[in-house]
């Protein structure tokens, strides 16, 4: 879980071009959005963008579900191993 | 034929190889090897980190030249007219190559791809409430922001402020390099647009001309703009510059004393 959480840290920064923010900046627990880490709303679209390519998960523009799955690494990384985890079982 | 007045108060200019004042008066008197550093990237420590990530070297340097004329005291209450013949264009063929092979566009690029993607980064990080306009008009983009300042300036002339014009162009990337194009030295040049009767800096006329078809096909047609007028300005033995695009003319004269 952890390397998969340094793993999503390391896409956050690719692919939201994040300057001067290392792996080790960024509090698993913390909001990635607004008062967190700062991202913004086209932030949270490129980062629906890489989930898709990488782990080919597909998240509805704006529902409640995406805000949770959005809300930290510690939520997202949930939620790329339940995805994995029930790609592993089909 | 109608002249109108403008004064030029404040300049400032980016490439990769220069940008300190004295290297641009060096460069417009002839210096043109330069200082051979070409890979010099602009400071914009006034814009947060999380706008900035998004700027590309282009914007980035145009930025660096408004923020020059803008001094300590942000926001400046002063209109903001931002001018690029072909913009981001780089973005836009990356998204044009991403849908040819039905790829996913980039939110981000897209967002930044718009032509006034820039001029709103300037606004966002500067706190400017005033307007700001983005133009692209042709080979002669840089005249029509002057000429849109000089309206800006005249509709309201009550506000008593002067307009920032901010101007700016990359090469052509590929597949479009082909293109015939003049290379360019200024990459990025902000100059600051005032009335005639401002009393400092840089008083200039101009007027503008429709030529008959056929007519006025000449070499000026598709050269660097930024560099001739840049050049025009800074030096004292330059006091006229005509120049044609699609059949346009324009005409600017220096008047009376240069006082900066």
């Amino acid at each position: 879980m952890n390397e998969l959480k340094v793993e999503l840290k390391k896409l956050v920064i690719d692919a939201l071009e994040l300057e001067d923010i290392t792996v080790d900046d960024i509090d698993s627990s913390e909001p990635l959005f607004l008062d967190g880490l700062g991202l913004d709303s086209i932030d949270a679209l490129e980062l629906g963008l890489a989930l898709q390519k990488r782990y080919n998960i597909k998240l509805a523009a704006d529902s409640e579900k995406t805000r949770k799955h959005f809300a930290s690494i510690n939520n997202l990384a949930e939620l790329v191993a339940s995805h994995e985890s029930a790609r592993g079982e089909i | 034929m109608e002249r109108f007045q403008i004064t030029i108060s404040d300049w400032a200019a980016f490439s990769p190889s220069r940008m300190k004042r004295e290297e641009w008066l060096a460069w417009a008197g002839g210096d043109a090897d330069g200082n051979q550093e070409t890979s010099r990237k602009p400071d914009l420590p006034w814009v947060n980190s999380m706008l900035r990530r998004r700027l590309s070297p282009m914007g980035r340097s145009a930025l660096w030249a408004a923020g020059q004329l803008l001094g300590e005291h942000r926001p400046e209450p002063m209109a903001t007219v931002f001018a690029s013949r072909h913009g981001e264009v780089g973005r836009t063929i990356q998204l044009l190559r991403n849908l040819a092979v039905k790829a996913p566009l980039s939110p981000a690029s897209f967002s930044l791809s718009v032509h006034n993607a820039i001029g709103g980064i300037h606004s966002i990080a500067n706190k400017v409430f005033s307007p700001v306009t983005a133009i692209s008009a042709g080979p002669d983009t840089l005249f029509a922001a002057l000429l849109e300042a000089y309206t800006l300036l005249r509709s309201c002339p009550e506000a008593g402020g002067d307009v920032l014009c901010v101007f700016y162009d990359d090469p052509l990337p590929s597949p479009l390099d082909g293109f015939n194009q003049v290379p360019s030295d200024v990459q990025a040049l902000a100059v600051r647009v005032g009335l005639a009767d401002t009393g400092t800096g840089i008083p200039l006329e101009f007027s503008l001309a429709q030529l008959p078809e056929g007519a006025g096909q000449t070499e000026s047609e598709d050269c660097a703009h930024g560099d001739r007028f840049l050049r025009f300005l800074l030096r004292d033995d330059c006091v006229a510059l005509d120049l044609i695009a699609d059949r346009r003319f324009w005409q600017w004269r220096k008047c009376g004393l240069v006082s900066s």
